[in-house]
């Protein structure tokens, strides 16, 4: 369905009086458009007035969404919604703020001073797949049958030892991942993992982390991450907006 | 090599901010909040990207990278697993990993040779283990060229050769 030209592109709510009405340029749009904080009631939605143009999923605009609401989580409790939302005016924003006040607002009490901090691990290859072989006797003894045949005529039994080795790497994957998680969780007031997007991911997760305990939480990453650096190497992003929390269906741990 | 220096390491990178457009990506195209009542931008061609690189992992791709990799593998590897200070020279320093892999191979083409030999590959492990770590890992950057994994003939006189170092 063709979305129309012009409206109002929403980035995502803050509470009123958090943000002044203006922000100043750096919004989607080309020229970036004006970003502004349109109030109703308790919360307010962070908004730029489209002009006649239509909005893009371009690199520009993917990056003004983003920029937008790391600026303001800066200064702000900020709830983020997806990139692309446009409402067709100003009345609608206020009508899209006025419907769903209640739950905005205790969305916004329950990540106020909470940010996200997302932890990605890969496994290092050599290291997973030397464990993969010591570990599993059948694999080792395809991989030596395999080893010296031409590739051409052993193309399934190469599929099904590549197989084999995924569902070791899995199974690993689930312990190994689990085990950090697990070591992280009690200082999160929540954790959102995700499905690993590369088949030597171990760790997906965002955490939902009390501004104050960051430090703790920091210390925390080194630690396991430094227990485990000869089999995986850790990326830790973060203090963001609590994109993975913003759901209302997922429950806070200790949510006021 | 010496391990890492303080301050930098090998296994926790830290990053404030997002590191480019994939980062980004990540968040705001299937995170967040979504209004039901109005429009989305079409984000067709994007949103299958984020499909693609989730499904990727349980593929026939996956599984012949895998089934490569670990043919890559050499076996002195299993049940000696490298140690810190070896993995930082790995990744630093990519043409001595090359050596590395180059003796191993070879180590592993003079000590095998070919398929007749699987039905000792048990014991054999342990020999080339024993082998490799008596001659101090990688060291010669001649043993290159037999690294060449085709050929398995030059075998036999190697292998008594490694025996005996057993």
């Amino acid at each position: 369905m063709p979305v129309p030209a012009g409206g109002h592109y929403l980035y995502g709510f803050v509470r009123s009086g958090d943000l002044p009405a203006k922000l100043g340029e750096g919004g989607v749009g080309l020229p970036p458009g004006p970003v502004e904080c349109l109030a109703e009631g308790g919360v307010a939605a962070l908004v730029t007035p489209l002009g006649p143009e239509r909005v893009a999923p371009r690199r520009a605009n993917l990056l003004a969404h983003a920029d937008v609401l790391n600026r303001a989580f800066e200064r702000a409790t900020v709830l983020p919604l997806r990139f692309g939302f446009v409402l067709p005016d100003e009345a609608a924003v206020r009508h899209e703020i006025a419907s769903r006040a209640g739950e905005l607002a205790g969305l916004l009490d329950a990540l106020q001073d909470r940010v996200e901090m997302h932890l990605s691990a890969l496994y290092r290859e050599e290291r997973l797949l030397g464990e993969v072989l010591a570990e599993n006797p059948a694999i080792a003894a395809a991989q030596r049958r395999l080893r010296g045949l031409p590739v051409a005529a052993t193309h399934f039994e190469r599929i099904r030892l590549g197989e084999r080795v995924a569902q070791a790497v899995d199974a690993k994957r689930a312990a190994d991942g689990a085990a950090v998680v697990r070591e992280l969780e009690r200082l999160s007031a929540a954790v959102a993992p995700e499905d690993p997007r590369h088949e030597h991911m171990v760790v997906n997760a965002s955490f939902l982390v009390a501004r104050d305990r960051l430090d703790e939480f920091d210390a925390a990453v080194e630690r396991v991450s430094r227990e485990r650096a000869e089999r995986m190497h850790f990326r830790l992003l973060g203090p963001r907006p609590p994109h993975s929390f913003v759901d209302a269906a997922r429950p806070l741990a200790g949510a006021r | 090599m010496a391990v890492a220096p303080t301050g930098t390491n090998n296994y926790l990178q830290r990053q404030s901010s997002p590191s480019g457009l994939a980062d980004v990506l990540n968040v705001i195209l299937d995170k967040g909040l979504v209004i039901d009542i109005y429009l989305r931008v079409a984000l067709v061609g994007i949103e299958l990207l984020t499909v693609d690189a989730r499904i990727v992992i349980a593929s026939v791709d996956t599984y012949l990278r895998f089934a490569e990799a670990v043919n890559r593998m050499d076996l002195t590897q299993v049940g000696q697993q490298q140690t810190l200070p070896e993995l930082v020279e790995n990744l630093q320093e990519s043409t001595a990993k090359k050596r590395t892999r180059g003796v191993l191979e070879g180590a592993k083409e003079k000590i095998f040779g070919d398929d007749e030999d699987e039905g000792q590959s048990e014991g054999g492990e342990t020999r080339r283990a024993r082998a490799r770590s008596a001659s101090g890992g990688a060291s010669s950057g001649s043993s290159r060229a037999s690294g060449s994994r085709s050929s398995g003939s030059r075998s036999s006189g190697s292998r008594s050769r490694s025996s005996s170092k057993s």
